[in-house]
Order: structure tokens, then sequence, then C-alpha cells
């Protein structure tokens, strides 16, 4: 049980293809995390997996069911997305933005249950935003912009959050938040697909990953094997070292990637 | 003061006994609460009732709805009687459900072309319909057709923007309301056309007047079609309101939360279009209503579109009226009631202006 995608093709129309010939297998209840070069196709097939686009050829398997097949309220039932930014424009409070990923779940013409009321209200526990349940949304800082919008796909209660670079332009503590956010939820039932450009976030979080290099894939396997520095200095085409720290005073140890200023 | 509030029923927690309200919604504390509205909105139909030439007090009103009712000891009181139910109740009516319903699309077209400044004709529909009127006042048909043909090219306007839409980009936001915005030139363009031909003694002001927009001219039986046309197309919206105002956020977010963005979008055009072209087809053009109306509706917070068309339409219900009143109370001459409604909204809008900051990022 678990995404499958089978040799998978996009490209814009007469535009030479941008993913080429994916394989990617994200297991259910695990953490994957997307890595690769800006431009090398991580958000194209974000949108693909999320049913945005339409691939050119192949198949996405959720469950074994055909994403293809699938209505936007079916597919919405299977995996809730996190954008990095919402394009949300009235100032709706947090429990309004939250509840709103219960619509499509709601018969015509009816509204919101006591069961999706209790669907926001453990969604924003989760993310300790009861507190801020009525603010405006615009009001909000970044990190906690950033929880509302994990805390509405939660609401959504389906079986893969697919985040877009959820931890980026956030201060150093509300990334760790996120992402520890993040960890945690993928500990339950759900599972967790995300983008990201720190190779450090990713061996942090995540169990899996899945590196894409020019529209494929260039390795994929669990964290610890597939983020060396040898795979890394391939995807981004620069020279890479992977230090691992002493033993830090919460017990952990912790692994920084860094890519090198230069030869000399 | 009534305080009317979003509904949240209490929420119990899982795995515990306990029943806990955690979610606290804030109560709705402003003038525009939905009960304070439509009570206002009573009140001011019961008052224009009274408005007019022959003197007719709430007191008499009072006889003629309780003869009307068949209420024991109360006989029908001519002419009261058929000048209420024949020549103002309609009128009346007309106002309340072509104000609301504009507002009501307004506030729809809002929401999904997630932009402040559009109103219902921004598709092309009241230039279309504005064309239509004028080739049928050109022709000198009969005032059926003329109503007929406004709405037949106000739809069609609407159509041709959507297909030109389509064409440019499939479902993008911008293109359509560029497109819009084209369509209605085009129209506002042939317009002119119309006028410059037309018979400037006995034509061209009936073409001006048309255009201006007036409630003075509407035979009962319009009060049918617009009450059935602005039913069916808030139905439509009340049955998607959810879904409606899932689109605020936006195509992709609303995609992947579950909402089908292309179709819901295409409803709201369609039920809105349609309110909005009846409306125009019967009266003209009514501005600004359909703009202002839903901000007013804003103010104080409660941005769920299921609280907003309910706001949204009493306001411009209210507004719509109380303009029609005083066109009716000005005996010296019957100013057009698209005239009226800039006059006295502009100013009631500017007031308003400061209390507007913040309900759009």
């Amino acid at each position: 049980m678990s995404l499958i995608i089978n040799d998978l093709c996009f490209g814009y129309s007469k535009k030479p293809p941008i993913l080429k010939n994916l394989e990617i297998v994200i297991p259910k209840g695990q953490v994957t995390a997307l890595l690769g070069a800006n431009g090398a196709g991580k958000t194209t097939l974000l949108r693909l997996i999320l049913g945005l686009l339409a691939p050119r050829r192949g198949t996405i398997f959720f469950n074994d069911i055909e994403l293809n097949h699938l209505t936007a309220a079916q597919r919405a039932r299977f995996m809730a997305y996190v954008p990095q930014f919402s394009e949300l424009i009235l100032p709706n409070s947090v429990a309004e933005i939250v509840l709103a990923s219960r619509f499509s779940q709601l018969g015509l013409g009816r509204a919101p249950k006591k069961a999706d009321w209790a669907a926001v209200n453990e969604a924003l526990e989760l993310t300790g935003l009861l507190p801020l349940a009525n603010r405006p949304f615009v009001e909000l800082s970044g990190g906690e912009k950033r929880k509302v919008l994990i805390a509405r796909a939660l609401a959504q209660q389906s079986e893969l959050l697919v985040l877009d670079e959820p931890a980026a332009n956030l201060d150093p503590v509300s990334r760790l938040d996120c992402l520890k956010t993040i960890r945690s939820l993928a500990q339950g039932s759900q599972g967790a697909l995300m983008t990201t450009h720190f190779p450090d976030q990713a061996l942090l979080v995540s169990d899996r990953v899945v590196l894409i290099k020019d529209g494929v894939v260039f390795a994929q396997g669990a964290s610890e094997t597939v983020l060396t520095a040898q795979n890394l200095s391939a995807i981004y085409d620069r020279p890479f070292e992977v230090i691992e720290t002493k033993k830090l005073s919460d017990g952990r140890t912790y692994k920084v990637c860094l890519p090198l200023w230069g030869e000399k | 003061m009534l305080f009317v509030f979003n509904y949240c029923p209490p929420i119990e927690k899982k795995g515990s006994s306990l029943s806990l309200n955690l979610i606290n919604i804030k109560k709705h504390r402003y003038f525009n609460g939905p009960i304070i509205l439509f009570i206002t909105l009573t009140l001011l139909i019961l008052f224009s009732m009274t408005l007019g030439r022959q003197e007719i007090g709430f007191r008499r009103l009072g006889t003629i709805f309780l003869s009307v009712l068949g209420v024991n000891g109360f006989e029908p009181e001519e002419p009261y009687q058929s000048i209420i139910f024949l020549a103002r109740l309609p009128r009346i009516l007309l106002a309340v459900l072509i104000g609301g319903g504009l507002a009501a699309s307004g506030a729809a077209f809002q929401t999904i072309f997630r932009n402040p400044l559009v109103s219902p004709d921004i598709l092309g529909v009241s230039a279309g319909a504005g064309f239509g009127a004028a080739l049928g006042l050109i022709y000198r048909l009969s005032w059926w057709w003329v109503e007929l043909l406004a709405l037949g090219f106000g739809l069609l306007a609407v159509l041709l923007t959507l297909i030109l839409a389509r064409m440019a980009a499939r479902t993008d936001i911008t293109a359509t309301l560029l497109s819009g915005i084209a369509i209605a030139a085009l129209f506002s363009a042939l317009i002119g056309v119309l006028k410059t031909l037309a018979d400037p003694w006995n034509v061209l002001p009936s073409i001006v007047f048309w255009l201006l927009g007036s409630l003075g001219r509407s035979a009962p039986a319009d009060v049918l079609t617009v009450l059935s046309a602005t039913l069916l197309g808030l139905g439509l919206m009340g049955l998607y309101r959810y879904r409606i105002e899932a689109l605020s956020a936006g195509d992709d977010e609303a995609k992947t939360m579950g909402i089908e963005a292309n179709k819901v979008r295409l409803i709201a055009v369609g039920a809105a279009t349609l309110i909005t072209a009846v409306g125009v087809s019967v009266c003209g053009i009514v501005g600004w209503i359909g703009l202002i109306a839903p901000h007013l509706a804003r103010i104080g917070g409660g941005y769920s579109f299921n609280l907003l068309l309910i706001r949204s339409f009493a306001i411009g219900a209210i507004l719509t009226l109380a303009a029609d009143d005083l066109i009716r109370t000005v005996e010296a001459a019957e100013l057009p009631l698209g005239v009226m409604t800039s006059l006295a909204g502009a100013p009631i809008f500017i007031i308003l202006l400061p209390r507007l900051r913040g309900s759009w990022r």
C-alpha cells in the first residue's frame, strides 16, 4: 500500500520533456524527501502527483488505484497538499481556513457537521494552533501561516501529505518546529512527501529520499544510504561534504551537508 | 443590539467524555448581521408601501393585509388595495429582487475571481443587454421584445467572453476578466453606433433612459420572471456556497482540497449571469450595487461566503429599495435608478471606506 509511479513522462506541449521515465515508490506511513537542484523537476513532479498536471505518459497508483481515474474529491481523500504560500486574499480566520479542507466532502447544500468541526479541532490541536483559531490568517507570522496550511491538510484526513518546501523561509526554530510536526504526523497512519533544498533536513526527518537530476531519478532509498557526499556532488554539480557532529547536548548526533566554496 | 454569530456546535474531544467547546468562533457584533439586515429590509418594505401620491398610512395598510388574509370584519378597500398590489408592491419586489440579486452576484464574482474590484457586469452582461435593448428600441419593437433582446444579448455577451477566455488560456482568471472587458467594450461601442443612428427626437431619449435604469416602466408580470430567475440563481449559489468559498484560496489549492474548480466556477458564473441578465433586461443598467454591497457585507468580519451571500443580498435589496423610494418621493422628475444608486451609493461607500481596511490583503 503506497504511492507507485510508473514510467512517468511529462513536458509542456511542443517543448522537450521535463520529467523522463520516472519510477518511484513512496511507502505509506513514512516521510519521503524529494531533492534536486532548482529546475530539476521537483515541483512539476508534485503537481503531477496532485493531479494539477496531466502526464504525457505513465501512471500513478495510490493503493492500487490509478489516480487519473479519480475525481478531485476522491483524490483529496488520498492526499492533501501543503503549498509554500497560500493565495488566500480574504482575512478569514484560521478556523475558517482549516475548515475549507472539509468542503469537498460535504453534500451539496449541506453545512459542515460536528465531525467536520471535530477534524478542524484535532488538526489545530496537533499543530498547536488552538489559541489562534479566531485570528485572521493574513495577520499571522510566516511560521504560523505554514502551520495553518499544515493543519488544513491534516483536517482533510487523507493518507498522504504532500508538502512543497515546508521549511523554506522560516527562522531556524520555526523550521525545526515545522519539521518535527511533519515527523510526528508520519509516525501515525499518515505519510508525507516533501520537497526540500536542504539535505540536512532530509537526514533529520525523512525515512526515504528520492534524488532527481535533469528530470530523471538519480537515486532513491533510505536517507542514510542515499544522501552521501558523492550523490549530492553529482546532483548539484558541485563538491559536497557530509559532516557528522559529536553527540550534542540533546544526546543526538546531527549530519551537516555542505557544498564547498571552491577548489582553492 | 442583536448579536448574530457563526454557528459552531460544541466539540467533543476524542476519547473523552467531556464535551469541550475548544474553538469558540468569534461572535459577530456589527450592523450587518443577517437578522438585523432582514428586519431592516422588512420595515423598509412596509414603509415603501406607504410612499406615493395616494396617501396610504400604516393603519390602512394593516386593514388591507388583514382583509386579504380573510380576517373577519376587514373588508377590501378600493382603490387602495389595487394601488398596493398592482402598483406599489410589484415595484418594491422588483427593487428587492434586482438589488439583492445583483449584490449576491457581485459577492459570488468577487469570490470566484478573487478580486475586490469585480462587479456582476464584468463579463459583459450589462453592455450586451444594453445593446439588445437599444436594438429593440430602434426598431420600435414591443416592450416584451426589448426585454427579450436585452436578455438574449446579455447572455450572448457572457458566452462570448467565456469562449474567448477559453481560446486564450483555458481557465486563467485574468484571461477571463480581460475577455469580459474586451467584450463589454465591443458592445458599448455598438451601443454608441446605435445611438448615433437613432432618431434623436423619439428613439434616442428612450435608449438613454433605458441604459440609466428604471423600475418605473416595469409590469407586474416582470416580477414573476425576475423572481424565478433570482430564486434559481440564488438556489444554485446556495447549493454550491461552500465550494464557491473554497475557490477563494485559488484554483490549485481548491483542486487539491477536492473541489472541481472549473466546474464550480462555471456554475457560479452561470447563476450570477442569469440573475444579472434578467434583472438588467427588466430594469436597465443599475450600477454600483453589485460592487459595493458585498464590501459593506464584509465589514466587521465573517468572511465565509455562506454569510456573505445572505448579507450581500439584504444590503443590495435595502440600498436599491431606498434609492427607488427616493426617486418616487422626488415628484418633480423621476431620476433614473442607475443614477440614484450611484448618487446615494457612492457617498455611503466613501463614508464606510475606512472601515473596509483589512477586508482584502
